[in-house]
Parts: C-alpha cells; structure tokens; sequence
C-alpha cells in the first residue's frame, strides 16, 4: 500500500512538473484529462499486461496500471523497462492460479475419491478415509532396501534383515529356519532392485499380484521356498508364520490382505527357561522361580527310591529262590500276593479256623491253628512225593509221577473187596474220572492186569489165554530173521538209491545215488563231410549212475552211408547228470573227459577211421557235448561210450 | 524258412534223418553254395518247414 501511494505521489508531482493547472481540490477533487481524482483515483484501465502509452518518458518515469480483465495491478519500472504485478499489501490473490498450482502437485499423487492427502514421519501418503470408523490408516507400509544381490519381485515375502543407509533392509523369507522366518515383515507391493528402496505392505491389502494359484479366503502361510508363501500349514521343525488371506484369487489382480504373525518357539515364552536342550529332557516347575525348567527326566526321578519300590514288587520272572526270603517276613492279616495275575492268601481271618501257608523250597505247609496240620512234601523237580496230614481220621498219601500210592489201615475198595493193610495200593483216574483203587502187589506170577467192572483194576490171569512165545517168535521170524539177509530186500529205500558204506571203517549203511535209465537219443547232431549218414534212423542211449560216476553209451543209427566224414558233434542228452568239470577245464569248449567211438558202414563193418574225441563244454559254455575227429570215411553208425564224474 | 537240404528218400520209412546244409556265413545266394554247385544230385533248396528232429551238415 505505501508502495502504491508513493507511485501515486510520483504521478501527481509529474503532473504537476509538466505545467498542469491545478486548483485547490474542489468539492469532487482534481481533475486531469483522462484523469480524475477525489477519494479515489480514477484511471484507465487495460486488459491484460499493460504497456506504456508514451515513450517519451519510458527510461524515467514510473507507471502504473490496472488491469480489469484479471483484477491485477501492475507497477511500470524505468529503470529494468518492465511491468510486474503487484502482490501483497492490498494486492489481490491470485487464488485461482494458486490453486490450480496446488491441484497439479495432488494430481500428481494418486489419489482416491475415498482417501485423503497426509504427511506421516516426513513421507506423503494416501490413506483411506475409513468414515465408519472414523481412522483412515488401512493400509500400513515401509519403506525399506532390498539388501538380496537381485531384484525382489512384487508379491514375495521379505523379512527384515539389518539396516543400511539409516534404512533397515530386508531379504525373501522362507520357513526353514529362525533366521528366515522370525522376523518376516510383509509383502513386496513393487519390485525393488539390488540395493535399491521399494515398499513392504506390512499389514492391509496387497493387490496387482498373481493370485491364481489360490482360491479367495485361502489362508498363506510361509513357504520353504524363499519369498514364497503356501497354502499347506508347515509342520515343526518348519516355522509356521502366518502371512494373509486370499481376498481375490487372479492371475494379475490378485489380492491378499497381509498381516504377519510370527510364531514363537518354547524358549521364546517369557516363563519358560530353555538354556540347555538335551536329549529325553522334560519340563518342570520351580515355583520359587516361577519358571518352567528342562530337566532330564532322570534328575527328576529318584531312581534308587524307584528301583527299590519295584524291588518289593514280584515279577512273574522271578524265581523260587528269590521268592522264599519274601514268604518267610511276617505278614499282617489279610496281606495278599499275586503272582501272575492269582492271590495266595496269607493268614485269612474270618474262617473258622485260622489257617497259613508256608512254602518254602522242600514243601508247602497248611497249618491250623487248631493244631490239626496237613503238609505236603513237595520236591520241585521230581514232582510231589508225599502227601501227609496229622490227626487219627486222616491219611498219608505218597505219590509218584502220575501215581499215586495210597496206604492205609481201613481203606476198602469200591467193589467192597478189602485190600491187604500196608501192602500198597494205587489209584487211577479213568475216562468218566471215577477214581479206583486197587492192590500194588501183584498175585500169581503170569498174571495181568485187568480192568474189572469197568471200575478198577486187578491182578488176574489173562483169560484170552497165555502168551504163546513160540508163535510170536515166528511171526516175528517171517518178519526178520538173522540168517535170512533176503529180508532187508524188502525195505523200503529212498528212490534211485542203495545202502552203502563209503567210509573206511565199519558203520552203518547210507542211502548212496543209483540209477539206470535210457531212451531214444534226440540231441543235435553236426556231420562234417560231404554227405550226412541219411535215411531211417534208430538213435539211442543209456546212462547208469553209480554213486557219483556215470556211464554213458550213444548209438546211432542210419540206414544210409555218409561221404567224406572227418567230424562228429552231439549234444550230451538232456537227463544226463551234469559232469564235474575238472579244475582248469571250465571254460567253452574246453575238453573234460575222453570219449570212445567207433564208426560203422554196416552194423558188421568195423571201419578204421582214427577217432578222436571227448566231451567238453559246448562253445557257448552253456551245457556240455561231444566232439570227434576222423580221417574221412563213409559210416552209417557211430558207437559212443564214455564214463565221467558227477557232482 | 528256405534252406539247403540233403535229398531224402522218399521210399524210405520210418524216422528219416532230415539234413540241413549249414550256411551260417554264406552271404551269396543259396544257388551259389558250393553243396548244390558241386553236388546238385544230392542238395536241393527247399522252403519247407525244418522238422524238429533235424541234423546239420557242415559241407566240405
């Protein structure tokens, strides 16, 4: 304003300079051609940047100007020749242009109808403007650098690493281990290159990313593939961190709201004290601390207070001996033992007559307090030996293995025979479980026993008549008799075996291989000649096998002559043993055992003809065959005969 | 299977030797080997079937 009215001043003076006439102000003030002044100045005005009207005056006097069209007031300077608009004091605000300023830089930014312009810790951000619930922070982020040596691509999971540059850094997370998982942030929202800054969504909506391998409300956790997350919970020793969930599943509009929660491991918990995991260790709590403490369950338990505790335990393994010191304590009333699964009852009460039971390593005792005792003698190994009982009415058993021997002064028989005292007597058990009881001793020399009334049994002659000796001597004679040696002819042998004795000594005779057998021979034969023996044949062989040695003879037989024969080759037939091949001689077509032939050009023509020959192993070494050499000769008939080892 | 036989006997009776020229290695045509060149009399070609109970001759 004071700048505005000393241009003003500087108008008027230069008016005045300049000869004007000037009155004392009148009523409506003073007037200048094209100039008017009163309480205000009026002059013309221009539309746009003003320019001067003279240029008499252009380098020394100062202007000034109105421009209606855009309500601006300019000052003219003569000094720099230029017009500028007059800001400020009284100046009007271009608030259009400033506003138009204000929307470049918010269009700029991203901006959402439903969000708002805000500065948080120094950085620009959009949030959400949430009416509802009247907070507008939905979406939280961070900017970190990417400390990996390659670009972390959008939607991978990063945990922060360390800090560089004032930043913290981060590189991909993965569930394999603490170091990759405890400290997982969130989701890349963009690529960030090596070393370079980028955004993390730490919690609220990721979107633009490839969600097609999901369906909407999946759950992500983790993965064990770096930056990579999964469907499937991990299962410890994985580290299970929970990322998000699905919200759109979409190739390249997926969305995920993030929100990572890492789990914790045990020695993580502030009342749990893990300073030294070790094998088969336990948890358990001191109270004075208020911790939960690791202890081998060893430390925890006083074994020598358990051991001994088992200790007064008996085990169905136990013996007899270890037992006995146990049955001689004294015992209160009721005291029971079980042994496998059954109770001895010691010292019952409540019985008529108090009864105990002793067993040691000679007997069991029960004994009445009554004074009337019963004991039975028991010798473990051999069985029970005695059975006695004090008192008058009682008697005296003796048994043996599986009898028993009954004596007694008054015992009588079922059938009401009385037996003789003090002799013996034996009882039995038959199939109805009826017990007899029958004389020991026997009575007339030659006599039986027999079973008598169905009820017991007695000593008597046998009725079915005496036993004829004679008779069985001779029947048993047809069977075996010391000079007949015929006989062993008829016992039965293993097949394809005789008895024999091998040994070098007297012993008894064993099952030694033989075996007799022949047949039609049907083996390939090979001729080398002009012309192959032809015509009908009759081809045959025979083997015997004594023991380990075999004897085989080949006969064949043609009806026609060969020409010009100089070599024969036969196969070994198939049921023969296998020969033993000799040390050495193992290998294809290697010579075993010599082989005897003679050729034929009749069946009553000897033919001389050189022959050579052996069994060998084929040239494939897979079997065994012939082979003969001649001097060239014309046979029809070729006689085999060798003898070889087998295994 | 065609192959070089020794003629048989058609009189004969009875099991009748069946010889097959071995021609393993012979790379000419069967006409060409040296049993029906040389001995035409008693080698012909045959296609019939080979028998099982055959034997072989290595012609010289």
């Amino acid at each position: 304003m004071k700048k505005l009215l000393t241009i003003l001043g500087l108008v008027i003076f230069g008016q005045v300079s300049f000869g004007q006439v000037y009155q004392l102000m009148p009523q409506y003030g003073y007037q200048a051609p094209r100039m008017s002044f009163d309480s205000t100045l009026q002059i013309p005005t221009v539309c746009g940047v003003p320019t001067l009207k003279s240029v008499q005056f252009v380098n020394r006097k100062g202007a000034i100007a109105f421009d209606s069209c855009n309500n601006r007031f300019y000052t003219y300077n003569p000094k720099t020749l230029t017009w500028s608009q007059v800001s400020g004091g009284g100046g009007s605000t271009d608030t259009t242009s400033l506003s138009n300023r204000i929307n470049l830089k918010l269009d700029s930014l991203k901006k959402r109808s439903d969000s708002v312009f805000a500065y948080r810790n120094g950085t620009e951000v959009f949030q959400y403007n949430d009416p509802a619930a009247g907070d507008t922070a939905s979406v939280v982020k961070a900017t970190v650098r990417n400390a990996e040596s390659f670009t972390i691509t959008r939607g991978q999971v990063v945990f922060l690493f360390g800090a560089t540059g004032d930043q913290a850094s981060v590189k991909l997370a993965k569930n394999t281990s603490d170091t990759f998982s405890s400290k997982t942030l969130g989701i890349v929202k963009n690529d960030i290159a090596a070393g370079a800054s980028g955004i993390v969504i730490t919690q609220g909506v990721v979107d633009k990313i490839n969600t097609a391998a999901y369906a909407s409300g999946d759950v992500l956790w983790l993965d064990s593939v770096a930056g990579q997350m999964t469907t499937i919970k991990p299962v410890a020793p994985k580290h299970t961190v929970f990322v998000g969930i699905v919200e759109r599943a979409n190739a390249g509009n997926g969305q995920i709201y993030v929100k990572p929660q890492n789990g914790y491991e045990l020695g993580e918990l502030h009342n749990v004290l893990v300073n030294n995991e070790r094998q088969n260790a336990v948890f358990y709590y001191d109270s004075t601390n208020k911790l939960w403490k690791a202890q081998s369950v060893y430390g925890l338990v006083d074994t020598t207070k358990l051991s001994a505790r088992i200790d007064q335990r008996v085990r169905y393994t136990d013996t007899a001996s270890m037992l006995s010191p146990y049955f001689r304590r004294s015992l209160s009333a009721n005291d029971t033992i079980k042994t496998n699964g059954r109770v001895l009852v010691l010292n019952s009460i409540g019985t008529t007559r108090n009864a105990s039971q002793k067993i040691d390593s000679n007997a069991i005792t029960i004994t009445a307090t009554s004074g009337n005792a019963t004991t039975i003698y028991s010798h473990f190994n051999n069985g029970i030996t005695s059975i006695t009982s004090a008192g008058t009415n009682l008697s005296t058993f003796n048994m043996q293995p599986s009898i028993v021997d009954i004596s007694s002064a008054n015992l009588t028989t079922t059938d009401g025979l009385n037996t003789t005292a003090n002799v013996g007597t034996f009882w039995y058990v038959n199939e109805y479980d009826t017990i007899g009881i029958f004389p020991r001793t026997n009575g007339t020399s030659g006599q039986v026993l027999k079973l008598q009334n169905g009820a017991q049994m007695v000593w008597a002659n046998d009725e079915s008549g005496s036993v004829d000796t004679t008779s069985l001597s001779n029947r048993i004679n047809t069977k075996l008799n010391i000079t007949d040696t015929s006989v062993f002819q008829r016992k039965q042998l293993p097949a394809y075996s005789f008895q024999a004795n091998g040994t070098s000594a007297a012993a008894n005779s064993v099952a030694t291989y033989f075996k007799d057998t022949s047949g039609t021979y049907t083996g390939t034969i090979t001729w080398t000649g002009t012309t192959a023996p032809s015509g009908a044949t009759n081809h045959s062989y025979r083997w015997t096998r004594i023991g380990k040695m075999v004897t085989l003879n080949i006969i064949l037989v043609y009806a026609t002559n060969g020409a010009a024969i100089t070599a024969l080759q036969i196969d070994l037939p198939s049921d023969c043993p296998a020969p033993a091949e000799p040390a050495g001689l193992t290998g294809a077509s290697q010579n075993m055992y010599p082989a005897l032939i003679y050729t034929s050009s009749s069946t009553n023509v000897l033919l001389s003809s050189t022959p050579r020959g052996f069994l060998r192993n084929n040239t494939g070494n897979t079997g065994h065959d012939f082979i003969f050499n001649f001097t060239s000769h014309a046979p029809n008939t070729a006689h085999i005969t060798l003898t070889y080892w087998t295994n | 299977m065609q192959h070089i036989r020794q003629k048989i006997d058609l009189s004969a009776r009875g099991q009748i030797a069946y010889t097959v020229v071995n021609t393993e290695g012979w790379t000419l045509p069967l006409q060409q080997h040296p049993s029906i060149v040389e001995h035409p009399e008693l080698f012909e070609i045959s296609e019939d079937a080979i028998p099982e109970n055959f034997q072989i001759l290595n012609y010289q």
